[in-house]
């Protein structure tokens, strides 16, 4: 973790960088004495958390919180200052805390949680971003044997007992740890789409179509096996609008 | 006969003295009381100025005393009488108080400023130890101690702050704008001088008393 602490007054700096030394031993810490140092040491190099003093000469901390917010990543904000006056519109700036100086040790543990819980949040949406823009997904061939696959050799995703499974050509089913409708949401725009409660459909896949019964049908893939899967009468006309039927 | 007309005059006598006593007392009374309203009224226009103490420079001033306590002891115990001036001061009643003692506290509220600020804030006092006993009012010196010291922290590299007082005149110097509080103004009405141009130069002439 890497976190910058601005503030023009250095024994608030040093006595701040002391506290967060104790609690996160292995956390990479600067200082910056003012704001215009903090905007640009977090122009050259990417931080985790920025600590800001509010009252600062020249830029103070809000105005530097307002230009992070313009920034397409922004570390995340804590404000660190000796009154509470600014505290509403510290958290309009979207700060993650607004803690007053002396700081006690039990309110920084606090403002450390919470930072740990925002940043596992945030490393799930940034692995939801990967996915997405590799399209890929992992699935489980054996309980100790693991495959990445490629959206486009997976013909449909299905939900049997709480349990997801990816279907291919090459493999049998593959035990997938993520639910339908993440998976719905994820791979919706590479072309797959819900055709029944429990099957998710590689829409490139699909090759023939025949009538069940009472309005509902079975997809035929193109595969050598000639998968079958099930189109619910929920999810036709979702179906026709998207292939053009 | 004689000895009667003798004791009406002397009667008459007694109340013409008697009444005309009486005449001079609520004549007296009346310049009393003239008096003590025109005290009153003057002192309605200058109002006192109370005692005061920003929170955010107490909350700052503690949470610099408690890296000192970890990195510097001494400075640390130092640091806590400094505190403990400002504090007196803030707390005396409105009034007079020594030139002397005034400067003590604002000497402690210099040396917390300028611990906390470090190289940012310097101060340069050339007030000798003579011609203290003079009583000033209380709560103004502070204040303008504090706006001097705001003026400097305004700015990036900081600056200086001097203290002198010659002829009379206590003279307070700092880099920055420095600006007063209204009432401070009012009580000390021409009796003090601002100057402002690179820096803000405070003169304050003080009365006989």
């Amino acid at each position: 973790m890497k976190i910058l602490i601005t503030d023009d007054e250095s024994p608030a700096r040093e006595e701040l960088e002391f506290m967060l030394k104790q609690q996160l031993p292995t956390a990479e810490i600067q200082q910056a004495c003012d704001g215009t140092e903090a905007l640009r040491r977090l122009d050259e190099e990417q931080f985790d958390i920025v600590f800001l003093d509010i009252q600062m000469p020249g830029l103070d901390g809000l105005e530097v919180a307002t230009k992070l917010l313009e920034q397409q990543n922004p570390p995340r904000i804590v404000f660190a200052t000796a009154s509470s006056e600014h505290a509403v519109e510290a958290f309009r700036l979207s700060a993650l805390d607004y803690i007053v100086k002396p700081i006690a040790e039990d309110r920084l543990q606090q403002t450390i949680e919470r930072l740990q819980e925002d940043s596992d949040q945030r490393d799930g949406f940034e692995k939801l971003l990967w996915s997405r823009r590799e399209r890929k997904l992992w699935a489980e061939a054996s309980e100790d044997r693991w495959v990445l696959l490629d959206f486009s050799d997976i013909q449909y995703i299905q939900a049997q007992d709480k349990k997801v499974y990816a279907a291919t050509d090459g493999y049998p089913l593959l035990r997938v740890r993520r639910t339908l409708k993440e998976l719905e949401q994820e791979m919706g725009p590479q072309g797959f789409l819900r055709v029944h409660k429990g099957y998710l459909v590689n829409l490139r896949k699909v090759k023939e179509m025949s009538a069940w019964f009472s309005g509902s049908y079975t997809l035929i893939l193109d595969s050598a096996k000639k998968t079958e899967v099930p189109l619910s009468r929920r999810f036709v006309s979702k179906f026709r609008e998207a292939t053009g039927w | 006969m004689t000895y009667y007309n003798l004791a009406l005059f002397a009667l008459a006598l007694g109340g013409l003295y008697c009444w005309r006593e009486l005449q001079a007392s609520k004549l007296r009374e009346g310049a009393l009381l003239e008096r003590l309203d025109k005290l009153s009224k003057e002192k309605r226009t200058l109002p006192a100025v109370p005692g005061h103490l920003n929170p955010h420079f107490l909350f700052n001033a503690l949470n610099t005393i408690r890296y000192f306590v970890r990195t510097n002891p001494a400075s640390a115990r130092g640091l806590l009488l400094d505190l403990s001036l400002v504090l007196q001061s803030a707390l005396r009643k409105d009034g007079q108080v020594s030139l002397r003692d005034e400067l003590e506290s604002g000497r402690g509220y210099l040396r917390l400023e300028g611990a906390r600020l470090g190289p940012r804030l310097e101060i340069v006092d050339t007030i000798s130890e003579s011609d203290l006993d003079q009583l000033i009012e209380t709560h103004i010196l502070s204040h303008l101690l504090e706006s001097l010291v705001k003026g400097v922290a305004e700015r990036p590299n900081g600056g200086v702050i001097h203290l002198d007082f010659r002829n009379r005149r206590l003279i307070l110097e700092a880099d920055g704008h420095a600006s007063l509080p209204s009432e401070v103004v009012k009580t000390l009405g021409p009796n003090l001088q601002i100057a402002r141009e690179e820096t803000t130069r405070f003169e304050w002439s003080l009365e006989q008393t």
